[in-house]
């Protein structure tokens, strides 16, 4: 069994996002959003239409998706607990954040106290980037800046091979943090250094498709020598934990 | 050929960090694990040498003995032991040793080659550029320039390695054949592909040990191009250029 933890459901994307899953055995998926449907401040009504879908998408292809409810934490507090409360209503089962509001500010602090109240996990991109970052986006020493404060929420900081080596130190001692194996290029070696830092208890398969391939992806975990005992974890177990 | 040609294999030592299986007899029995039997190697201190003479040396005695690994010499204009050179493939670093495609000492050094049929292998990038050591930005070299310089030899062909696939649709010209490691997106690419570049001048490569060659390989099994593009892909437009069958 393998979950993806990381997908988008894209409207626009002319990609079969399921028949693909299923080709590669993937037997479950979360639906983070068209998160990059319009620009990094979307207005209120914009986070709820991109959730809006998710709830939908989630409910079409039922046993095969979960979904996370994006929110753009710049917005007003009282908008983000309604707009959490209500997609949770829904049945989605976390929270996801992009590049809107760099997560170490304390804007935050009022999102993860919901999350706190409710027991669910926050997603959140998150990438060192030499060349070509964003104005508010995160980096592994603002997912930690974010944990330290919050270490009664899961984070699952995004995109293994985006942060990197020093990406895993900076979370290596925070056990509310996990990491997700999802985008980039397939490098060779970030995974097994993950792996030996923090235990495959704390690493989730994602693939970050349709703008990526699950095949592609999915032997970036497959091809790193781990046992079978990690592999589960990794693949499947951890994901379906976090989710329960 | 037997199996899979891989155009991009590295072997050495990355300076930025130990990439594993990175000597090639280890990498070989990689490849081999996944149906590759040969390929283009070139060498990971190229790209930063000081002298990529020595550097030379040292790929061509990690190759020898290596059936079906065609080392890949590094040249590059200032270094006039260009004209010394030999073999199938010669590596280009246009960003990483800092010339113009267009300089005169450069079309003068591609002539050379030419002349002797290597085949010039541009490297694009070696890695994703917002991964890079901060201290050593190193930009991509421009496709539409390694377009431009195909054209002005069009007999002859030119690779490409380590495009991303919304580069692809720059590629126009006949004779220069680009590497799939850097596609993602591969169902999508298939339409793209086949609209600019076409499986009859993509090549596979692997950029191992930079990335898993497992994951490489996969892109051949479910992309959309039929059977008899991914032997194209897969070996058949390789033999062309190399032994021209």
């Amino acid at each position: 069994m393998i979950y993806d933890i990381h997908t988008h459901n894209i409207a626009s994307s002319n990609r079969d996002l399921f028949g693909e899953a299923e080709k590669h055995g993937i037997s479950r998926v979360l639906l983070l959003g068209d998160v990059s449907r319009h620009s990094e401040a979307q207005s209120a009504e914009q986070v709820r239409e991109i959730n809006d879908d998710t709830i939908a998408d989630v409910k079409k292809y039922c046993g095969m998706a979960d979904g996370f409810c994006y929110i753009n934490p710049a917005l007003p507090a009282g908008f983000i607990r309604e707009e959490v409360a209500r997609c949770f209503a829904a049945g989605l089962k976390g929270v996801k954040l992009e590049i809107s509001l760099c997560c170490s500010n304390p804007k935050l602090d009022d999102l993860m106290a919901v999350l706190k109240e409710y027991d669910r996990p926050l997603l959140h991109h998150c990438w060192f980037k030499t060349v070509g970052k964003y104005g508010e986006e995160s980096d592994p020493s603002d997912v930690a800046i974010l944990a330290k404060r919050h270490p009664d929420v899961k984070i699952v900081m995004a995109h293994l091979c985006g942060c990197g080596y020093r990406g895993v130190e900076y979370i290596a001692d925070l056990p509310n943090v996990y990491v997700d194996t999802s985008g980039g290029q397939p490098e060779n070696g970030f995974l097994q250094y993950a792996v030996k830092r923090i235990g495959a208890g704390r690493l989730l398969y994602g693939s970050d498709a349709p703008c990526r391939d699950f095949g592609c992806q999915l032997h970036k975990i497959l091809d790193a020598g781990l046992n079978s005992a990690d592999l589960e974890k990794i693949l499947y177990t951890n994901a379906v934990e976090l989710l329960k | 050929m037997n199996g899979i040609f891989d155009v991009n294999i590295s072997c050495g030592r990355w300076p930025f960090r130990r990439l594993p299986d990175s000597e090639l007899p280890e990498l070989a029995a990689v490849l081999k694990n996944f149906g590759i039997h040969g390929g283009i190697v070139r060498s990971l201190e190229a790209p930063f040498s000081m002298n990529i003479n020595e550097e030379n040396e040292i790929l061509l005695k990690r190759c020898d003995g290596m059936e079906n690994f065609i080392p890949a010499v590094a040249v590059r204009p200032e270094f006039g032991l260009w004209r010394e050179v030999s073999g199938k493939v010669a590596a280009l670093y246009p960003s990483y040793h800092q010339y113009s495609l267009f300089a005169p000492e450069t079309l003068e050094m591609i002539s050379g080659l030419l002349a002797k049929d290597i085949v010039p292998l541009i490297v694009i990038r070696e890695e994703d550029e917002r991964g890079q050591n901060p201290l050593c930005k190193v930009a991509a070299v421009p496709a539409d320039e390694i377009n431009e310089l195909a054209k002005m030899f069009p007999e002859k062909p030119f690779i490409a390695v380590n495009a991303y696939a919304w580069e692809y649709s720059k590629f126009t010209a006949e004779n220069l054949y680009v590497d799939i490691a850097f596609a993602e997106a591969f169902p999508a690419l298939a339409g793209a592909a086949a609209e600019t570049v076409g499986p009859g001048r993509l090549v596979f490569g692997s950029h191992a040990p930079f990335f898993c060659v497992g994951a490489e390989v996969s892109k051949l099994s479910y992309s959309k191009f039929s059977k008899e593009d991914v032997k194209n892909i897969s070996y058949k437009n390789m033999e062309r250029i190399l032994y021209g069958k």
